[in-house]
């Protein structure tokens, strides 16, 4: 176990390390040749290109922060690539609710936060359920108003998710590379990740020292916000320590009728404008021939032309292999570095895994394919790449942030002392798992693999670099199309994505899944 | 050697710098009830954890039936499941997953017995501990004292040569835990189990024990039967557990125990040559006199309990509490004294 979390972890410190390397590297990595400079450094710093993109990631990143924290709800298993086709066919110029002119930053940053309220809807709403309810209690008894009570005692006491959900918004905002690609590259601004992304386009000779500088700004961003979050949370957390065995009853505040029907109203705005409208366009937009409102014909056409290409039937094949591999190998890796972390008995161990697992929160996923492809091809690991293994390699890795909590939280549930009795009653630590841990746990790993398989489905920002002809899949096509044209085949395969993510999240919802 | 079960030699186990347990020391004697008392924080169920091998001890020598189990020297420790003993945890710690019938039969399928013997002593157990009805549910259908009941089957069931229980009672309402530890004391007693038990609660060790290790601050202070462990006040932090009261004061005659608690007035103990100078006075609620001699206090609060009264007390700058039958009125001034009072030394 400990073995396995070590050396998985050790993969995606070199993962990071690779793009710094080759930052400083005038040569390609590839290679082999070492030329240490610094010129493509201060070089890509200094153009203006790199500084507006900068710029912009900065403000597509809070906001998402802002808008996404203020409100709340729905799916978050669509791909933001996808919903910036739907935001497109929506609101876009040409869509069905002309609501936009035109796309820059700012708007594209109102509408990264929109699609992100439910990470901190999730993240508040479990800070919410886990709270005293006697506190609120003792509070409007003690005569202050549901209002004043919400203000003085359940927003503060919510601030510890507060501060983690506006973190993980702040970074999945630099992470951001669908909606800027699909929203904001046609007009002519860039974010980092879509920055990143044109680099080969336009540098053609030995593009990788100015992807690997702009990788490292990206990443250097990401892991100190990641820094930042772990040194609120701990300080959070430690000002919020609860005394006791929580009472987990439910209290239901009685609200003033005007401001629940506010709150009624919001969250149907919310569901309406910002779920419902643009994934009708998007469906829409799949059955019908020409792009445009008013028109009344529908085709078929574009779902029959992936039907009976076989490089789509491949591709849609490939997403469901490699998301099924990543999900099963991720679970496997995650239940050892959660193992590790939980249970290790030398804590310096324990604490290596823990940190470097929830390192690749700090790899951007397009970065993290980047560093895949020169992982790839400088290890003897080469002939993965070209498998689907290899991918599927790659996401468990990527995703190991957000893997390793989903298990370490069913682990943690679990009472030290049903492991302990087992081993004084004559049970190995192996049958211990086999018998004690697993049936315990069997639900828990079921809902984590579903979920890992339908972020598996959904990936498209990993695979860009390091899928090969045979193991393209969904989301890598996708981001391939977009050049193309071929935008009602774009936006059949997104619905495709779309169903096959929703029915999985209704079924992991069924088995009790809980959003962080 | 044979006669002894269990042999703990200088044991110890530190968590970073807090010394949890110093050089622990003891032996078990065959079908003995050896209990280790102390207040929270003592470092007693680390000790029970390490004997049970859940904890590795830093250093020490642990010798179970004979054989080394542990000893950091050279090098042994004997995992937790061939050691041959059984637990029963605080929070009794039922396999939440698996019925009452498998939860009993769990440690003697891992011992592979065949399945055979193994309904058989799940029935026997099942039936001595009054439980048959339980063998097809689940833990969460149970009561508080049925699961602990369940706990204890689980642990008799492997006919183990020592049963580790931390807190076993703990978890139990109060009339509930009375019943409880008369049953549990026949019971062992009648299957002539040893027994290594944990527990805060100094009056249930007193009723259940053989014999009592007192724990404080990592370690064994005193090694007694429940009689002589009752007799000695020389010790403070015991004198605590058992409800004692202790007041500053200070020896004028070490030779005769002559100590004075309050300005001019003295009583003698019963321990004296023992400390001189400033000292600590204990002595039981009660044993103490309310009448017409002795020493002044003030009556601060009365409570009625119950065919008696229990009084707190203000003795120059202490409180005390004492126990009587006679009825004092609050606030009046009262003479107490007593016979059977304790020096020991500040700690």
């Amino acid at each position: 176990m400990t073995l396995l979390a070590l050396i998985m972890a050790s993969i995606a410190l070199t993962l990071v390390g690779l793009i710094y390397v080759q930052a400083v590297n005038a040569r390609p990595l590839y290679t082999y040749k070492i030329e240490l400079t610094l010129d493509v450094v201060i070089e890509v710093i200094n153009s203006s290109e790199f500084k507006e993109a900068l710029v912009n990631s900065v403000i597509v990143a809070i906001l998402q922060t802002f808008v996404g924290v203020l409100i709340g709800l729905i799916p978050m298993f669509i791909a933001p690539i996808i919903w910036g086709f739907a935001w497109n066919y929506s609101y876009g110029p040409s869509g069905f609710i002309p609501l936009f002119r035109e796309f820059n930053p700012l708007i594209v940053g109102i509408i990264c936060g929109l699609i992100h309220v439910p990470h901190a809807y999730a993240l508040i709403a479990s800070g919410l359920l886990s709270m005293d309810y006697t506190l609120e209690e003792v509070a409007r008894i003690h005569g202050a108003g549901p209002l004043r009570t919400i203000a003085r005692v359940t927003i503060p006491m919510l601030r510890p998710s507060i501060v983690l959900a506006a973190t993980l918004l702040l970074i999945l905002g630099f992470e951001q590379f669908g909606v800027p690609l699909v929203l904001l590259s046609p007009w002519g601004y860039n974010v980092l990740t879509t920055y990143l992304y044109g680099i080969p386009g336009t540098y053609l000779m030995n593009p990788y020292p100015r992807m690997a500088v702009v990788a490292g700004t990206l990443i250097t961003i990401t892991i100190s916000l990641v820094i930042l979050q772990r040194y609120l949370i701990l300080r959070e957390t430690r000002r919020f320590v609860t005394i006791g065995e929580r009472y987990r009853g439910y209290f239901k505040m009685s609200m003033p009728t005007l401001i629940k029907a506010m709150f009624t109203a919001i969250t149907l705005l919310y569901v309406v404008g910002v779920v419902i409208i643009p994934l009708a366009s998007l469906i829409l937009r799949s059955i019908q021939p020409l792009y445009g409102a008013g028109i009344r014909e529908f085709t078929v056409n574009y779902y029959l032309t992936i039907i009976e290409s076989e490089s789509y039937r491949i591709t849609l094949i490939n997403t469901f292999v490699v998301a099924l591999l990543a999900a099963t190998l991720g679970s496997l890796i995650y239940f050892s570095y959660a193992w590790t972390i939980v249970k290790g008995s030398r804590r310096i161990i324990s604490v290596y895994v823990d940190l470097l697992s929830s390192m690749p929160r700090a790899l951007p996923g397009l970065v993290a394919g980047l560093a895949f492809l020169w992982f790839y091809l400088l290890t003897p690991l080469r002939s993965l790449m070209y498998t689907h293994l290899g991918l599927a390699l790659a996401y468990a890795i990527v995703w190991s942030a957000l893997g390793v909590r989903l298990v370490t939280g069913s682990l943690l549930q679990i009472s030290q002392e049903l492991e302990n009795v087992a081993r004084i009653h004559g049970a190995s630590l192996t049958r211990t798992i086999i018998h004690i841990y697993i049936p315990l746990l069997k639900k828990s790993i079921l809902i984590s693999w579903l979920y890992l398989f339908i972020l598996g489905i959904r990936e498209y920002s990993i695979p860009v670099y390091i899928a090969t002809k045979n193991t393209q899949v969904i989301g890598s096509t996708i981001v391939l199309l977009i050049g193309s044209g071929e935008l009602g085949v774009i936006a059949a395969l997104s619905t495709i994505t779309v169903v096959a993510s929703l029915i999985l999240t209704a079924i992991i919802f069924k088995l009790g899944w809980k959003p962080y | 050697m044979g006669s002894y079960i269990l042999q703990v030699e200088n044991l110890s186990k530190s968590f970073g710098k807090v010394k949890a347990v110093i050089n622990a020391t003891f032996n078990v004697n065959r079908g003995e009830i050896f209990s280790i008392v102390g207040p929270s924080g003592s470092g007693k169920t680390t000790l029970l954890r390490c004997i049970g091998g859940i904890e590795t001890p830093d250093e020490g020598v642990i010798v179970f039936n004979d054989r080394v189990i542990f000893d950091s020297k050279r090098g042994i420790n004997v995992p937790p499941e061939a050691r041959g003993m059984s637990y029963v945890p605080q929070t009794w710690a039922l396999w939440p997953h698996m019925k009452v019938r498998d939860n009993i039969a769990f440690g003697l399928k891992m011992r592979g017995f065949p399945r055979e013997e193994i309904d058989v002593r799940v029935r026997e157990i099942s039936k001595a501990l009054k439980i048959e009805e339980l063998l097809d549910r689940y833990p969460w259908q149970l009561s508080g004292g049925q699961q602990q009941r369940v706990a204890v089957a689980r642990a008799l069931a492997l006919k183990p040569q020592l049963i580790l229980f931390d807190e076993p009672l703990s978890n139990l309402d109060a009339a509930l835990r009375e019943e409880a530890r008369v049953w549990l004391k026949n019971l062992l007693k009648e299957l002539n189990i040893t027994a290594l038990y944990v527990t805060h609660d100094i009056h249930e060790a007193l009723f259940l024990s053989d014999r009592i290790a007192f724990m404080y601050d990592g370690r064994i202070r005193v090694i007694e039967t429940p009689e002589n462990i009752y007799m000695r006040r020389d010790i403070p932090e015991l004198a605590r557990l058992f409800g004692y009261n202790i007041i500053k004061a200070r020896v004028i005659d070490h030779e005769r125990g002559l100590v004075m608690v309050n300005e001019e007035e003295y009583i003698t103990c019963d321990n004296p040559h023992k400390v001189k100078g400033d000292a600590l006075v204990i002595f039981a609620p009660s044993e103490v006199k309310v009448g017409y001699s002795g020493i002044k206090a003030k009556v601060l609060r009365r409570s009625f309990m119950g065919g008696y009264f229990e009084y707190s007390l203000k003795l120059g700058d202490n409180i005390i509490r004492v126990i009587s039958e006679a009825y004092l009125k609050e606030g009046s001034d009262v003479f107490i004294s007593t016979n059977r009072c304790t020096i020991a030394p500040i700690t």
